[in-house]
């Protein structure tokens, strides 16, 4: 579990200093833009991972920014450890005033509950909003003999068992958007666990491995050299990064898994309340700036 | 880059939570179980 959790943070800290500089070069919204009466004091931002990571770095920009529009502090509490299940326990059993919020993951919600006993069920939450998505490929090695999706299946189907891909750890979000392929093309292959995307990676440019399913950022210079080729996006639209490669869903299998960086709070929050959080997250996590930034590159245009 | 800062409202975030628990209530047992 704690090897998942390792993988799903990886390459997350670029990710996390681009949002921050981001939000820094956004104009600051005049103080006379305060009517509301909430927040009459400080906001809770409970953030399951520990300071310093990305998950944590990307809130403390939003509180810094936040706190000037609304002349209250948002404070980071950070609950590391447990698998993020203490934290996001402790923000379904806070008060539902809007006081306490907190930064999650889909994970938390969709594959936690399946490998640990947890204390919350998702209608302990309302859902504001969802912010970064992670976002997964099915890759093969340039020299592979598999242009297509279909090539790699079409293999498979004839020999069980014969291809082995990788991606990350046992129960990743990756093995099991392999393994949901296997099922919806009705073919057999074998998963073979590495320690990550990256060590996948490696196994794939190896040969030790016939193909992965993983995040292009944690092969993104071997698809700029031409080493590694992506056959599809398991996702529900084309990843911009690789605008030609078709989704799974388009060749015809039904296979999306999406993972996101969410804001959640205890369930009962008052309508206005979710609101006002809602527009403050998406208004200072930069999407504007941010995206420009990728267009034009870590330097970008501005 | 595998994350790209893409916003959904709170409920396009509940409905693709509900509809990979679909998926992952079977998948993630059969997945650990091997």
């Amino acid at each position: 579990m704690m090897a998942f959790l390792k993988n799903v943070n990886s390459g997350m800290i670029g990710l996390a200093l681009s949002l921050v500089l981001a939000a820094a070069m956004l104009p600051t919204i005049p103080q006379g833009a305060q009517a509301d009466a909430f927040p009459t004091k400080p906001i809770q931002n409970i953030v399951a991972w520990a300071p310093g990571g990305s998950s944590d770095m990307s809130q403390r920009l939003v509180a810094n920014h936040i706190a000037k529009y609304l002349g209250q502090p948002m404070v980071i509490v950070n609950k590391p450890g447990g698998a993020a299940v203490p934290g996001t326990t402790e923000i379904a059993r806070s008060k539902n005033d809007g006081y306490t919020i907190g930064m999650n993951w889909y994970a938390s919600f969709v594959l936690r509950p399946y490998v640990l006993k947890v204390p919350y069920k998702i209608e302990d939450y309302i859902f504001m909003l969802g912010m970064v998505r992670q976002r997964n490929v099915v890759a093969v090695r340039s020299d592979s003999p598999y242009k297509t999706l279909q090539d790699l299946i079409d293999y498979a189907k004839k020999n069980p068992k014969k291809l082995l891909f990788s991606g990350s750890p046992t129960a990743s979000w990756q093995h099991l958007a392999g393994t949901h392929l296997n099922q919806i093309a009705g073919m057999e292959t074998q998963f073979v666990p590495y320690d990550g995307g990256r060590p996948s990676a490696v196994a794939l440019l190896g040969g030790h491995i016939d193909y992965i399913v993983g995040q292009p950022v944690e092969f993104s210079a071997e698809l700029k050299a031409g080493q590694i080729r992506t056959l599809a996006a398991l996702e529900d639209k084309r990843i911009p990064m690789v605008p030609d490669v078709p989704t799974a869903i388009e060749l015809g299998y039904k296979v999306a898994h999406p993972h996101m960086m969410i804001i959640v709070g205890p369930a009962g929050i008052p309508a206005d309340r979710v609101k006002k959080i809602r527009c403050l997250q998406s208004r200072f996590g930069g999407k504007g700036v941010y995206q420009d930034r990728r267009r034009h590159g870590p330097g970008g245009r501005i | 880059m595998g994350l790209e800062v893409e916003y959904k409202s709170g409920e396009e975030v509940l409905k693709e939570i509900q509809q990979l628990n679909t998926v992952y209530k079977t998948l993630v047992p059969a997945v650990l179980k091997k």
